[in-house]
């Protein structure tokens, strides 16, 4: 049985389509990247799943619970943090935190002060939350979400206001919790913070979901680009393909497999023109994914 | 369930505005306590002109026999002013003024009217032992020369006349037994003048068959004044004084309700909309609760807080206000004049019953202020219509007083105060309790459906 599936999900604020049949489903051990632009629905999505907001059709099924119909069920074993880690800042981090838990019934104190020490919180654990930045907050956020020892985890650009560090941590985390069965969704509008330990990836944009598909297929699109190092650039123009690129006077980009550029190789030594460097350049997920999305990488990933 | 309301109240007594309250209310405390303990009895004396008299002494003709007694009676009163000066503001000033005044009167009568200079000479010397005795404060002897005299009146007179000199000597009788001076601050000697200065005026109009409508209401006024008063003299308790703590606390509705408004008004007005101000709405919802658990257990703390802010704010005035005025005074009881008979309640017993005759109204308000905290997610509103609320409520109270209008009758201010039930007095606006209860519990019952269906059906909406 899945862990989340999502079903046909469709949200309408005044007749305007927010979400337009969106459909996933998720398993244990899943970490799925939520992938869109601002404004494509990536937190409506959440929220609808996590039942914060009414679906207006279509179905969402988490631990095989229908979140209309069985709401208390179907959250129990969900942890979020959806947009910004909102707390009670007049308490301290574990007031909140003991807060939180007093809503489920089985976290006991250990559990608080083991998740305390996961996120990397326990030094300022008693300070009140007003006094901490917001990539403490946001890790008192993701601690909250864990609490309960979820089964399904749905983390909303959870990076955010995080340090390096943070971040590094937060990957550790999360690939541990996957390891242990917990199905995490989290959403970005930056692939490439995720690209490295994600296993699948969704597509979002004005409401529909683009693309759906494991890593492993979008990384074997993935074609081969040389940056190659030369002393004239025009000098090579003769030997290029269509597909080549002049980057500037000494630089050129081409695309060719393995074969072909050892026969490039060949072919412009062969022709007096001085060889500097050639470099594999490996295609980020991203472009590679929005390469075979037909759109356009600044256009409608990089808004921000 | 449990361990929500837990966490409701958590939240609020944590909150910053809750102590900032708290403090306003215990400086507000200590001040009202403070103005207590300096009220005294504003009543102004008489002040006698001297200058006045003596002029118009000057002018009088003295062979006018009219001229000459009214020459007499400033004589007398300029002498009782100038022995009076001596003991300004002593319990000796009242020895003066009520037993030397027929002394000197006689004197100057033998006089000037009289020309009599024997007779003069007696009261002059008796003046002076009088005088010597009142340097003493020697209370007790005139008290018992009032006693004697008394007793002789009353063997003199008959019928109703002898009622009212029996009535005079019961209290002068009280007075030595009691060993009541003359002591301004003695309450029971502020009673004893009151009776005995007021018997006369309430006997006349108790045998009067006669009395114009001011007569009457007179009449009934004396009757539960002096009623009051004679319950003083035979429990010997001080039940009138407003400058202690029990008198603070007989007036706490109108002293400190306002702050009982203000916490009621905070606690409900916040409750729901804050969550959704702080964003901290989201993690309640994805808790295993349904909404209207989530709600319910708000609800029932707002309900819950209204009592308890009662009980918290009486506590902080009964320890401040016996720091500062005394506890000694918690001990007498209220006394309540009810159709000719009076009842009485211990000090705690009487607040506990203005303090729950006043629930319903700050129920009423203070779910209004959830509902609207519920729809409209913001507590300023929430707050400020149920101020207004609360205030259209008492000028709709007061106008349904004066005009009879039938588009009154159905505002729930005209029923939410009870206070009636504590002070035995009829309903202002004739209701009935079940019907009061009625239309309360109806106001109710439309604003918590409003909240319920709202809260069920609202988004979090995405910042």
């Amino acid at each position: 049985m899945s862990v989340l599936k999502v079903e046909k999900l469709c949200k309408k604020i005044r007749k305007k389509d927010i979400l337009k049949d969106v459909s996933f489903e998720m398993n244990e051990g899943d970490i799925l990247a939520f992938i869109g632009p601002n404004g494509a629905g990536k937190t409506t999505t959440i929220k609808c799943i996590l039942g914060l907001q009414r679906i207006s059709s279509g179905q969402v099924f988490i631990n095989g619970y229908d979140i209309k119909k069985n709401f208390v069920h179907a959250i129990e074993k969900v942890g979020a943090l959806v947009e910004e880690p909102d707390v009670y800042f007049y308490l301290s981090g574990l007031e909140n935190l003991k807060m939180q838990a007093r809503m489920y019934p089985h976290v006991v104190m250990d559990d608080i002060s083991r998740i305390v020490e996961l996120v990397g919180l326990e030094d300022r654990i008693h300070d009140k939350v007003s006094k901490y930045s917001l990539g403490m907050r946001q890790r008192l956020g993701i601690a909250i979400a864990l609490l309960h020892s979820p089964n399904l985890l749905l983390l909303d650009e959870p990076t955010n206001g995080l340090d390096p560090e943070g971040i590094k941590d937060l990957r550790v985390l999360l690939k541990r919790l996957a390891k242990s069965g917990v199905a995490i969704l989290i959403s970005s509008h930056n692939l490439s913070e995720l690209e490295t330990f994600c296993n699948r990836v969704l597509i979002i944009a004005k409401g529909e979901i683009l693309e759906e598909s494991s890593i492993e297929e979008i990384k074997n699109m993935d074609e081969n680009k040389y940056i190659v190092k030369v002393d004239n650039s025009n000098d090579c123009k003769p030997y290029l393909k269509d597909s080549d690129q002049i980057i500037d006077s000494h630089f050129i980009e081409v695309i060719r497999d393995e074969e072909e550029i050892a026969v490039f190789i060949r072919c412009l030594v062969m022709h007096d023109i001085s060889l500097y460097e050639v470099k594999k350049e490996s295609m980020s997920l991203e472009e590679a994914f929005m390469k075979r999305s037909g759109g356009d990488v600044d256009d409608s990933l990089d808004e921000k | 369930m449990i361990r929500l309301m837990k966490n409701e109240i958590l939240k609020l007594v944590k909150k910053k505005s809750f102590y900032i309250v708290t403090f306003i209310f215990i400086l507000f405390c200590i001040l009202t306590n403070i103005v207590y303990q300096s009220s005294f009895d504003t009543v102004q004396e008489e002040s006698v002109d001297i200058e006045e008299i003596t002029a118009q002494n000057e002018e009088l003709d003295l062979e006018d026999n009219d001229d000459l007694l009214i020459y007499v009676e400033n004589l007398t009163t300029l002498k009782m002013e100038e022995l009076k000066e001596e003991y300004l503001g002593s319990s000796q000033e009242y020895l003066i003024e009520h037993f030397l005044y027929s002394t000197i009167y006689h004197m100057y009568e033998a006089d000037y009217i009289l020309d009599d200079d024997a007779l003069k000479e007696e009261y002059s010397l008796a003046l002076d032992e009088e005088i010597k005795r009142v340097a003493q404060d020697d209370w007790k002897s005139f008290a018992l020369e009032r006693v004697s005299y008394l007793e002789e009146r009353v063997e003199e007179s008959e019928g109703v006349e002898q009622e009212r000199y029996q009535k005079l000597l019961d209290l002068a009788l009280y007075r030595i037994e009691n060993d009541v001076d003359y002591a301004e601050d003695n309450y029971l000697n502020e009673a004893l003048l009151f009776l005995e200065e007021n018997s006369f005026e309430y006997m006349n109009l108790l045998h009067d068959d006669d009395l114009s409508k001011e007569e009457e209401s007179r009449l009934s006024f004396l009757e539960e004044e002096m009623t009051k008063r004679e319950y003083i003299l035979e429990h010997q308790q001080d039940i009138l004084n407003d400058t202690t703590l029990r008198a603070v606390l007989i007036n706490f509705p109108a002293e400190f309700g306002l702050f009982v408004l203000i916490y009621v008004i905070m606690i409900a007005g916040s409750i729901v909309s804050e969550e959704y101000t702080r964003g901290t709405i989201k993690y309640l919802f994805i808790k295993p609760f349904k909404r209207r658990t989530i709600l319910t257990s708000k609800l029932l703390v707002v309900v819950l807080m209204i009592p308890l802010v009662m009980l918290f704010m009486s506590v902080i005035e009964i320890v401040l206000g016996g720091i500062q005025l005394g506890f000694s005074s918690l001990s007498v009881p209220v006394v309540l004049y009810v159709d000719g008979a009076i009842t009485t309640y211990s000090v705690f017993g009487y607040l506990a019953r203005l303090l729950l005759s006043s629930l319903p109204m700050y129920l009423l308000i203070g779910v209004l202020g959830f509902m609207i905290s519920t729809i409209t997610s913001s507590t300023s509103a929430a707050i400020t219509i149920s101020f207004l609320f609360y205030l259209l409520g008492n000028v709709i109270s007061n106008l349904a007083l004066v005009y009879d209008f039938p588009i009154f009758k159905g505002f729930v201010s005209l029923y939410w105060d009870f206070g009636y039930l504590v002070s035995h007095q009829a309903q202002p606006y004739g209701a009935s309790i079940g019907q009061s209860i009625l239309v309360i519990s109806i106001y109710l019952l439309v604003m918590l459906c409003i909240a319920y269906v709202t809260f069920e059906k609202k988004d979090v909406k995405n910042i």
